[in-house]
């Protein structure tokens, strides 16, 4: 070989090492140093707040690739490659603040950046978090987010009132959830019994949902109560009670015991209301 | 010792040839490596314009929308591009970020052999307010596609040039100019609109009195009329006022009705005896017309000749009739009108009764409220909801305890409204009773009303009721939050905005 030869193919060589050492050289030194997502339940947009740190003294563009960062009610994860949310955003599909193109300029020291996370079913979620700059991952970490059960728990209330010779008791229900996570389908029953004859006079099934930390109102319509007890002294006033789907008539002696009971996965939760109640004048 | 030199010679020419390379090749990877960013941001956004997946398209718009200046020159030459749906995105998109660099790019775009391109680079021009492009849109309305031609208008009527009159006149002329176009496909315009309606509107937008003829032949056209009337309405009021008293004689009773309707927006002192008169039109939809364009006329000496004409068609056997009148009566605010209108706050015509009802919102008059008050007690829980929110118009303290008296209405409607409305009065006098209200209202939207109350009207009684509710595990969670908010608002000081309630 010519030495002419080896010098131009020494020299392109030595040009390709150091064109590598300067581009891989130059990365950016990039840190996760911190995650953290407060208590948010399923159905409900959580934030991962994730601490990056920039340990070079000039700014850098990277991308956030988040698996698990959405899991749907089948259990499908999506895949939020490059989706970054910006720190004004309201919700995860707030179109104007989500942005699939955009990096993230990191300043020198601790940056502080917000993703959207959500999930549709309680439960255990790693989500892995990948920095990236140029296709090379800078650095990844897991913070496993706790989606917690709802907590449901049922109340029956009534209201009296006199209506010429009978004494009519507004039955009011409420599924209350001290959970976080949004309950959906619910399934709750309720059966009327007679305690007189001790035969059950009404039964009823019904779907209720509700959100996290929140009550909603078991009723046909709003407005109207649950259901209507009506307890006649003399004849019955023979009103509908319209639009109210669940009216119970009785006599004078008669006594009505209210059970509902909802489920929902392995949760059960009951209440019972007497009417009238015990220490009414019986 | 020959060679030696040679060699050396070599050496020293090859190794500034390759420290020459060395440099060149650093200066073409830093180059390639230090692009600017938001360049190659703009360019992968222009790329994503074209693709198939609407979502990422769309997507890529917004944010060329977003990143506005920068993103003009790489729009500017996608108007180039191969990819029909970049083109026609870029020139939308260029209309929306309204830099007048991309007027000459877009008219040369109107020549697009793809119809789209076309037509969004005409409202795209008309957008920019570009008047340069008056000339090369009025070719365009030549253009073989309707929607093309249908855009070319609209953006023609935004530019607002008198250049465009004749041409528009000449296009309301055309077969094909009535057929429809369903906006809603189009995400620009809404509701159904052909060219013809466009046009009028167009020439309304001109302002140009050139056009007053045209459109005043229009007001016996039974799909146009209407529009050609609101057109009339904007164009200056003196260019129309002789020539359209003159057709509120027509005996074409479109023609009458549409002229009639044009006072809605002028105020020709010379035309309130003809309105008058045509109160007793044979034409129901001309007396209504007459009735209603009445009530926009507020100088003293001509609600002193419209009051009792007005009054007197309550009279008249046909409710659209009465109702426009009603509502004109609140308009000009006639104290004569009161007890009357009170009185149909009692008719059996839903339609009526809630005009009365708004009507008398409209004054600023104790005797107003007063009636007003007196008709809280309408069995109709729908009227009952109505009078409240009225009552709020009028902004009379005195309702303050017919209101405290409604937030136990068996109907949970008119529950919200008197405590929506007892917020908007401002009378810590509610204050009290709207929390006892709280300790039995169920329905959780009269809750969150009362809560905003409470919130608007302040005071230490206020505070400790919204806390309690602001931790109540029980309740409904807007009821909590409604409450946090009005909590976070109060102690905050200072004045209280009620629109940050709602």
């Amino acid at each position: 070989m010519r030495k002419s030869t080896l010098i131009y193919v020494s020299g392109i060589f030595l040009v390709l090492v150091l064109s590598g050492l300067w581009y891989y050289g130059n990365g950016a030194d990039v840190k996760i140093t911190n995650m953290h997502a407060s208590p948010f339940g399923a159905g409900d947009p959580g934030k991962l707040n994730i601490t990056l740190q920039n340990n070079g003294l000039k700014p850098v563009d990277v991308w956030l690739e988040i698996e698990n960062a959405f899991v749907d009610e089948n259990g499908t994860s999506y895949s939020t490659s490059r989706l970054i949310i910006s720190d004004n955003s309201t919700g995860p599909w707030d179109e104007g603040s989500v942005s699939l193109q955009k990096p993230i300029t990191l300043v020198h020291g601790n940056n502080s950046v917000n993703v959207w996370l959500g999930y549709m079913v309680p439960g255990k979620y790693p989500v892995k978090v990948r920095v990236v700059q140029n296709g090379r991952v800078l650095d990844e970490d897991t913070y496993h987010v706790n989606v917690p059960l709802p907590e449901l728990h049922l109340k029956l209330e009534n209201e009296f009132e006199r209506r010429n010779t009978s004494d009519v008791y507004k039955v009011y229900g409420y599924l209350i959830n001290y959970g976080l996570s949004y309950a959906d389908k619910v399934s709750t029953n309720l059966t009327v019994t007679n305690e007189r004859t001790g035969k059950i006079v009404f039964t009823s099934s019904e779907f209720y949902s509700v959100g996290g930390q929140d009550k909603s109102a078991l009723r046909a319509w709003p407005g109207y109560p649950y259901a209507i007890v009506e307890i006649a002294h003399d004849k019955p006033s023979g009103d509908s009670y319209k639009p109210i789907p669940i009216v119970i008539v009785g006599q004078k002696e008669d006594r009505f015991l209210l059970n509902i009971t909802s489920r929902w996965q392995d949760q059960v939760t009951s209440a019972e209301l007497y009417i009238p109640a015990q220490e009414e004048g019986r | 010792m020959k060679h030696m030199v040679k060699r050396d010679e070599l050496f020293s020419l090859k190794t500034a040839k390759l420290l020459i390379l060395m440099f060149l090749l650093f200066g073409i990877c830093a180059g390639c490596l230090e692009r600017d960013p938001v360049e190659s941001r703009v360019n992968a956004l222009v790329r994503g314009l074209g693709d198939e997946d609407e979502r990422v398209s769309s997507i890529s718009a917004n944010e060329l929308c977003t990143i506005r200046g920068p993103a003009v020159d790489p729009l500017i030459k996608a108007l180039k591009d191969d990819n029909q749906q970049v083109r026609s995105l870029a020139a939308q998109i260029l209309g929306m970020i309204g830099d007048k660099k991309a007027t000459n790019s877009l008219i040369e775009a109107l020549k697009d052999p793809v119809p789209e391109v076309r037509m969004n680079a005409a409202f795209s021009l008309g957008e920019l307010q570009a008047t340069e492009a008056v000339e090369p849109l009025i070719e365009l309305l030549e253009d073989e596609n309707g929607e093309v031609v249908r855009y070319t208008v609209i953006a023609l009527g935004m530019l607002k040039d008198p250049r465009a009159t004749e041409p528009l006149c000449e296009v309301l002329k055309r077969d094909d100019a009535s057929k429809s176009y369903d906006g809603d496909s189009d995400m620009r315009c809404t509701g159904n609109s052909n060219i013809r309606s466009e046009a009028v509107f167009a020439l309304g937008e001109t302002g140009d009195p050139r056009a007053v003829d045209t459109l005043l032949d229009l007001l016996s056209d039974k799909e146009v009329g209407s529009s050609a009337a609101s057109s009339l309405g904007r164009i200056k009021g003196e260019y129309v006022f002789g020539k359209l008293v003159k057709l509120l004689d027509s005996k074409n009773p479109t023609t009458r009705t549409n002229a009639v309707a044009v006072y809605e927006y002028i105020q020709d002192p010379a035309a309130v005896p003809i309105l008058v008169r045509m109160l007793n039109d044979q034409v129901p939809e001309v007396r209504t017309g007459a009735a209603y364009a009445l009530g926009h006329f507020n100088e003293s000496e001509e609600i002193a000749q419209t009051e009792e004409p007005l009054i007197n068609a309550l009279g008249d056997n046909r409710v659209e009739v009465q109702a426009a009148a009603v509502g004109s009566l609140g308009r000009i605010e006639s104290k004569k009108a009161i007890p009357l209108l009170a009185e149909l706050i009692q008719s059996k015509n839903s339609n009526l009764c809630e005009t009365a009802i708004h009507a008398l919102g409209r004054y600023k008059d104790p005797e107003a409220a007063d009636a007003l008050i007196a008709a809280l007690g309408n069995e109709n829980w729908h009227i009952r909801m109505q009078i409240v929110y009225s009552l709020r118009e009028v902004g009379d303290t005195r309702a303050v305890d017919p209101l405290i008296s409604l937030l136990g209405d068996e109907n949970h409607g008119v529950r919200k409204g008197a405590a929506t409305v007892l917020g908007s009065l401002g009378d810590r006098k509610a204050v009290e009773p709207i929390i006892k209200a709280l300790e039995t209202e169920r329905e959780s939207d009269v809750r969150i009303s009362e809560v905003q109350a409470l919130g608007i009207l302040g005071g230490p009684e206020a505070i400790n009721c919204l806390s309690r509710i602001s931790t109540d595990k029980d309740e409904y969670n807007y009821v909590r939050s409604s409450a946090e908010k009005a909590l976070v608002i109060l102690n905050g000081g200072g004045t209280v905005d009620v629109s940050l309630f709602y």
